[in-house]
C-alpha cells in the first residue's frame, strides 16, 4: 500500500476520532520531524488560507471548523498553536492535525502554542489522556518531540504575521526570530518564549504579563514592528475572547480564538479568519458541537468544575 | 450509632466500603423526623470543595493541618496514574485559594469587631468537611468564639463526628473556649470530664460546650416552617445577646429563594448584632452562567437559588431586602473573587501562589472567577466595620 494510502485510511480513522496504534503514531511523529525540520521559525505562506486560534484537544469542535471552514486539502490552513491540553481529545487533535500535515505539507501550517510544551502538558491534561489512552507516556514523548520542530510563525503573502502569543521586546525584525535554535522546550524567558506567551494589552510599550512569562505589549509596540516589517496584519491566538475574534489598535492586530464553549466551561463562540488571495479579512463564527454529537467520555478529568 | 472502623484495604475498596457505608447510615437514620433528603448530588458537592481544597493545600497555596484529618480524598476516576495524581487544575486551586482567603479575611473581620470581652457565635450553615473552626482554634492566639455550630446534612455529619472522636487534635480546641482567655487553652482542672464532647442521634451529632455538629436538613417541611425548624434545634445552642455570623458557603443556590430568605430572616430577626456571610456562584444569565447550569443539571444538580441573584450586587442586596421585616441587615457589601483577588489578597501572597503552579489563561479565569460572590450583610452596634 503507497504511505498515501496508508495517511489517508488513518486521517478516515482519526476522523471518527479514533485512535492510530502507538507504532503508527511513533512513524507519524518521525515524518512529520523530518517535514518540519524543513521549515522556518517563520514559514512563508500563500494566500488563501484559514487562520485558526486555540483548539485546546476539542475535538469535536475542531471538525464544526472543518465544516464552517472546509476540510484540508480543498482549503489551506494554519493553526496558531495550542492544539493540546484542557479538552477530552488532545490526542485524536493533534494526530489528525499531524496526520494533514504529513499528507499534505504544504496545505497546512502549524505553529508552535505555549502548549505545546512538556512541561505545561503535564499539568492541563495533555499528559495524562496519553498514559490513558496508551497506557504508557510514549505517545506523549513522541509528540513533544515534533513540538520542538514546529515554527514560532508564519507570514501570509509577506503582509499578515502569524504567532500564538505576541511580539517579544528583543524582536524588533522577523529576521531576529529567524536566528533563534527552536530546536528545545519552550524556554521560560527569551525571545522565544515571548512569541508563545505575550498579550496585546491597552498599555504604551512594555507591561508585566499576569500569566508569568512573556509580556504585554501596547499599540504603539505593534505599530512598530508592523511598519519595520511591512506588516499589514498581526494574527495570534493565545487569550480566550467571547466573541471569538478580537481586532485590537486599529486593527493592526487581531485574537483567533478557535475553542467555542472553551473547557465545556466558558460559554464563548470560536471563530476562523478567512484570507483571501487579496488578503481580505472574513471572520466566521462557529458554535460548540452540538452535545449529542460528540461522544462524552466515561472520564471526565479536570472539566466541568466548578467552586461548588 | 458509629459506623465501624474501615479495614485496611486497598484505597479503591475503602471507597466502596464507604459508599455502602454511606447507604446504610442513610437508611438507618431515614426513620427519624424527616430530615434525610435522598438528594445525594448535593451532597458530593461537599466532595467538590474538600477535594478542591486538598488539592489547593497539597500544592501549597493553602496551609491546613486538619483537612487531611477531616476528609478523606476521593480517587477522581481518570486521574490515576498521571504526575498530576489528585491534583486539580491551577484555576481551581487558585479560586479555592482566593474564596478561602476571602471568607477567612472577612470572617476575621467579625471576630476583631466590638468588644474582646464577650464571646462571639459562628453558625456555619453546610459546612461539610470544613476546617474553619479547627484552624481558627489551633491560632497562637485564638479567637473569643463562645460557641461554634456546624450544620449539615446527618450523612455529612456523620463521618465528621466520626473522625473528631477518632483524633486528639481534633478533639482539643472542643473545650478550650477562650472566653477566659488569658488562662484559657492549656488549664484542665479535675473536673473536665475525659471525653469533653458528647456524641448522640445515632452517631450524628456531637456536641461539646464550645463546639456543636448539628444534622440538620435546612429545607422546611409542609409541617415545619425554617423559622420554627431553626427555634427548635439551633436557638438553644446560641446566645441572641452575642454577636453572632452565619455562613453560608455554596449552600443557598440548592434551596428556593424563599427558604434562603427564610434562614437570612431568623439570623436578622434573632441576633441584635449579627453579620451574614454567602459564597456562591452569581450572575449566571450570560454564556457562562448558561453553560454551568447545563454542566451542573447533567451532575443531577439544579440551582433555583441563584436565579433571583443575577448580578453581584443582587446577593449585598438580599441582606436588605424590606420583606425581610425584623430580621433586615443595616448594610451589606459583595466582593467577586476576582476583586478578592485585586483588593482583599497581598500583593506578595499572589506573587508566592504564582510560582506554585504555571497558570496559562488570565482570561479564564476572570471569566469564572467573576461568577463567584462572597457577599455580607452587618447589623447591630460595633459590627459597622465588618467587610472586606
Amino acid at each position: 500500500m503507497s504511505m498515501s494510502s496508508d495517511l489517508d485510511k488513518q486521517i478516515a480513522q482519526l476522523k471518527r476520532c479514533e485512535i492510530i496504534p502507538e507504532s503508527a503514531v511513533k512513524e507519524l511523529c518521525q515524518k512529520a520531524k523530518e517535514i518540519l525540520m524543513e521549515e522556518g521559525n517563520v514559514q512563508y505562506v500563500d494566500s488563501p488560507v484559514t487562520i485558526c486560534g486555540d483548539i485546546h484537544g476539542q475535538f469535536f469542535d475542531m471538525m464544526e471548523l472543518f465544516k464552517i471552514g472546509g476540510f484540508c486539502p480543498e482549503t489551506n490552513y494554519i493553526f496558531m498553536g495550542d492544539f493540546v491540553d484542557r479538552g477530552f481529545h488532545s490526542v485524536e487533535t493533534f494526530l489528525l492535525l499531524l496526520l494533514l500535515k504529513v499528507r499534505y505539507p504544504d496545505r497546512i501550517t502549524l505553529i508552535r502554542g505555549n502548549h505545546e510544551s512538556r512541561q505545561i502538558t503535564q499539568v492541563y491534561g495533555f499528559y495524562d489522556e496519553c498514559q490513558r489512552k496508551y497506557g504508557s507516556s510514549n505517545v506523549w514523548r513522541y509528540c513533544c518531540d515534533v513540538f520542538d520542530y514546529l515554527s514560532l510563525g508564519c507570514v501570509v503573502d509577506g503582509r499578515v504575521f502569524c504567532v500564538h502569543g505576541g511580539l517579544s521586546p528583543q524582536i524588533n525584525r522577523l529576521d531576529h526570530i529567524r536566528v533563534i535554535d527552536r530546536r528545545q522546550e519552550v524556554p521560560h524567558e527569551g525571545p522565544m518564549c515571548d512569541l508563545l506567551w505575550s498579550d496585546p494589552d491597552d498599555i504604551s510599550g512594555w507591561g508585566m504579563s499576569p500569566r508569568g512569562a512573556g509580556f504585554l505589549f501596547g499599540d504603539d509596540v505593534v505599530r512598530q514592528f508592523n511598519h519595520e516589517n511591512d506588516i499589514e496584519l498581526i494574527a495570534r491566538a493565545h487569550q480566550l475572547v467571547m466573541e471569538g475574534y478580537k481586532l485590537m489598535f486599529d486593527r493592526k492586530i487581531v485574537t483567533v480564538w478557535s475553542a467555542p464553549n472553551y473547557c465545556y466551561r466558558c460559554g464563548n463562540t470560536a471563530s476562523v479568519l478567512e484570507l483571501d488571495e487579496n488578503l481580505r479579512q472574513e471572520y466566521k463564527v462557529f458554535d460548540a458541537a452540538p452535545q449529542d454529537a460528540r461522544s462524552i467520555p466515561q472520564k471526565r478529568p479536570m472539566m466541568h468544575e466548578y467552586f461548588l | 450509632m458509629l459506623p465501624p472502623a474501615l479495614p485496611s484495604t486497598s484505597k479503591g475498596e475503602q471507597q466502596r466500603i464507604r459508599h455502602t457505608l454511606g447507604g446504610t447510615r442513610r437508611n438507618a437514620n431515614g426513620n427519624g423526623n424527616g430530615m434525610i433528603h435522598p438528594d445525594d448530588a448535593i451532597r458530593q458537592t461537599d466532595d467538590d470543595a474538600s477535594s478542591s481544597r486538598a488539592s489547593a493545600i497539597s500544592l501549597g497555596y493553602l496551609s491546613d493541618p486538619f483537612s487531611s484529618l477531616l476528609y478523606k480524598p476521593t480517587l477522581t476516576p481518570g486521574s490515576g496514574s498521571g504526575p498530576s495524581g489528585t491534583r486539580k487544575p491551577p484555576l481551581i486551586n487558585i479560586g479555592t485559594h482566593h474564596r478561602t482567603i476571602g471568607i477567612d479575611t472577612l470572617v476575621d473581620s467579625f471576630l476583631r469587631s466590638g468588644s474582646d470581652v464577650e464571646g462571639k457565635q459562628v453558625v456555619s450553615l453546610g459546612a461539610g468537611s470544613d476546617t474553619r473552626f479547627w484552624r481558627l482554634m489551633s491560632r497562637s492566639k485564638p479567637p473569643n468564639i463562645s460557641k461554634y455550630v456546624e450544620i449539615d446534612f446527618p450523612h455529612l455529619t456523620s463521618p465528621k463526628a466520626h473522625r473528631i472522636s477518632r483524633s486528639k487534635k481534633l478533639q482539643t480546641p472542643l473545650t478550650s473556649s477562650s472566653s477566659n482567655s488569658a488562662a484559657s487553652s492549656v488549664s484542665r482542672d479535675a473536673s473536665t470530664p475525659s471525653v469533653p464532647y458528647k456524641i448522640s442521634q445515632g452517631g450524628t451529632r456531637l456536641d461539646s460546650s464550645v463546639y456543636t455538629l448539628l444534622p440538620l436538613d435546612l429545607r422546611p417541611t409542609s409541617a415545619q416552617s425554617i423559622k420554627a425548624l431553626l427555634d427548635e434545634t439551633l436557638l438553644p445552642l446560641l446566645n441572641p445577646d452575642l454577636p453572632t455570623l452565619f455562613l453560608a458557603e455554596c449552600l443557598f443556590p440548592y434551596m428556593p429563594s424563599q427558604d434562603s430568605q427564610g434562614i437570612i430572616n431568623w439570623f436578622g430577626g434573632t441576633f441584635d448584632r449579627c453579620v451574614g456571610v454567602v459564597y456562591e456562584m452569581s450572575g449566571l444569565d450570560d454564556a457562562f452562567g448558561r453553560v454551568m447550569k447545563r454542566n451542573l443539571a447533567s451532575r443531577n444538580l439544579s440551582i433555583p437559588g441563584s436565579e433571583p441573584f443575577p448580578t453581584p450586587q443582587s446577593q449585598a442586596d438580599r441582606f436588605l431586602d424590606p420583606s425581610l421585616g425584623q430580621g433586615v441587615f443595616a448594610q451589606s457589601g459583595v466582593k467577586t473573587l476576582w476583586q478578592v483577588r485585586e483588593t482583599v489578597i497581598h500583593p506578595e501572597e499572589l506573587q508566592r501562589i504564582s510560582k506554585l503552579e504555571i497558570l496559562d489563561e488570565i482570561e479564564e479565569l476572570k471569566l469564572v472567577l467573576d461568577h463567584y460572590v462572597i457577599a455580607w450583610g452587618i447589623k447591630g452596634e460595633g459590627m459597622q466595620n465588618v467587610g472586606i
